[in-house]
């Protein structure tokens, strides 16, 4: 194999450049050749896309993008060389045995390794989960917000809130996408260090490219007011439905098996199990493991999901996995519950 | 009768954990005739799945799990493999030195493996059983036009 040429362009230290989440591979034929990933810091999207190999390396280009940019890429409507042209900078590293070397920062990529005018993400050759990203599209909704009681905090926690619960669900309703599940797997069922709810939310938020990321769109308070967004309508029913479930008593019900649950731990002097701890499911008994498990089909019951506990089954977390996560959701969803019960905030109904 | 090892199944039991079912559900042994990109002349490098090529044409330095990375990618006819190739090389200019510039046909047999559901494009995944030597049963057809 040739030798690749040499870049012109400002060296990058590793520790400098930006760690970015794999989302999903775009097009893929005996490995990668264009795979979407999302900046860690700023959430930006980022294509990664193979340029050139020799016998000991390949080397691969980066250019961050819009929303509307990716969007209309994977919908076939721009090149990829157009995305490229209309980058402000481009990354290109070398991978040789699994690091990254020689990256440099450029301005404009070279024209040797510009794609051609019609460089479009064609049906033959996009994978089939580049085609379910655009099959999933966004639509507006709003968050209806009322009373004279509502502070500048209000206003950030609860799009913080429902963006957290929109995340369970979009990883509960994508376990398909093979970036979701390995981070599924790897926060509620393979945690190294104990258990992080913040690491599941967090973590689910980072494998949501921006075309399915709940995006506000527009802020208005004059009571009433609503916090307009951009969302996947099928995600907005799934959190409408489990706010719901706590009305006419629901949260009373809720609140009476948190209690008893925590309350049980404490005899059982397996309290403190969900944040940081990490305890496995094989130090607890039997009798333990059923207990749990019969918590968690009402608490799953109550709330309406029945989707999670198949996302559970199929992903084979065990019952205190399944625990710590409800439990985390349940937190959140009680939070943000506090705001519709005071009227504060209303969820419409989709 | 059980089914035979894949030849790459060590590889694949590292990274999938049972939850992940790789081969894909649905592969099954299927008597095709196939079409794969290949340099010429052919090597056995030529049907070295992606999780055995060196250097490795991998971006994510963490290693994510990738089950597509231990099947052969190919196509259910020539026109197909070729129209694949000229679309992916409006993109990736030099794809030919990594995959190269060639197309092969070749019949499997259900002794070979267990094949994808070829998709729209008719392009479907290879896992290879073990002992199995597809340079044997691939000749190449012509090269891919520029």
């Amino acid at each position: 194999m040739s030798r690749m040429p040499f870049i012109q362009g400002k060296d990058i230290d590793g520790r400098a450049f930006p760690d970015y989440t794999w989302n999903a591979d775009l097009i893929f034929f005996d490995g990668p050749f264009l795979s979407l990933y999302r900046r860690d810091a700023g959430g930006q999207d980022a294509l990664f896309f193979w340029l050139d190999a020799d016998n000991k390396k390949n080397r691969w280009g980066v250019v961050e993008l819009a929303r509307s940019s990716l969007r209309d890429y994977l919908r076939g409507q721009i090149s990829l060389r157009s995305i490229i042209r209309q980058a402000d900078f481009v990354y290109i590293f070398n991978v040789g045995v699994r690091r990254r070397t020689s990256i440099k920062l450029l301005s404009e990529l070279p024209d040797f390794y510009l794609p051609k005018a019609d460089s479009f993400l064609y049906p033959e050759i996009s994978t089939d989960e580049a085609k379910a990203l655009i099959e999933e599209d966004v639509s507006t909704y709003k968050l209806l917000l009322s009373g004279d009681d509502l502070y500048v905090d209000d206003l950030a926690i609860i799009p913080k809130l429902y963006q957290q619960l929109y995340s369970f669900h979009y990883g509960v309703g994508h376990l398909d996408r093979a970036a979701v599940r390995d981070r599924l797997v790897s926060t509620v069922r393979d945690w190294k260090g104990g258990f992080s709810s913040v690491h599941l939310f967090n973590g689910m938020k980072a494998v949501i490219p921006s075309i399915h990321r709940a995006r506000v769109s527009n802020l208005q308070y004059a009571s009433p007011g609503h916090i307009g967004m951009e969302l996947l309508p099928d995600m907005a029913r799934k959190i409408s439905e489990v706010i719901s479930s706590l009305d006419d008593g629901g949260v009373d019900r809720m609140e009476k098996a948190y209690s008893s649950c925590y309350r049980y731990f404490r005899d059982e002097k397996i309290s403190g199990f969900e944040e940081g701890d990490e305890r496995r499911v094989d130090t607890l008994t039997s009798i333990q493991i059923e207990t749990i498990k019969n918590i968690v089909n009402y608490l799953v019951e109550n709330l309406r999901m029945p989707s999670v506990m198949q996302a559970f089954e199929e992903m084979e977390i065990d019952v205190l996995g399944q625990l710590r996560a409800i439990l985390a959701y349940y937190r959140r969803l009680r939070q943000l519950y506090t705001y519709v019960q005071s009227g504060t905030l209303k969820i419409p109904v989709i | 009768m059980p089914q035979p090892k894949l030849k790459y199944e060590a590889e694949i039991a590292d990274f999938a954990p049972g939850c992940i079912s790789c081969p894909p559900a649905g592969a099954l042994p299927m008597a095709i005739k196939a079409f794969r990109w290949v340099a010429k002349p052919m090597t056995t490098d030529s049907f070295l799945p992606p999780g055995k090529i060196k250097p490795a044409r991998v971006n994510n330095t963490k290693g994510a799990a990738n089950c597509g990375l231990f099947g052969v990618s190919m196509h259910t006819s020539r026109e197909r493999s070729i129209d694949a190739f000229k679309k992916l090389e409006k993109t990736f200019v030099y794809a030919r030195k990594t995959i190269g510039g060639f197309v092969a046909e070749g019949d499997l047999t259900e002794q070979d493996g267990l094949c994808t559901t070829s998709n729209s494009a008719g392009h479907f995944d290879l896992y290879e059983y073990e002992k199995v030597n597809l340079i044997d049963s691939f000749v190449v057809l012509c090269e891919i036009p520029k």
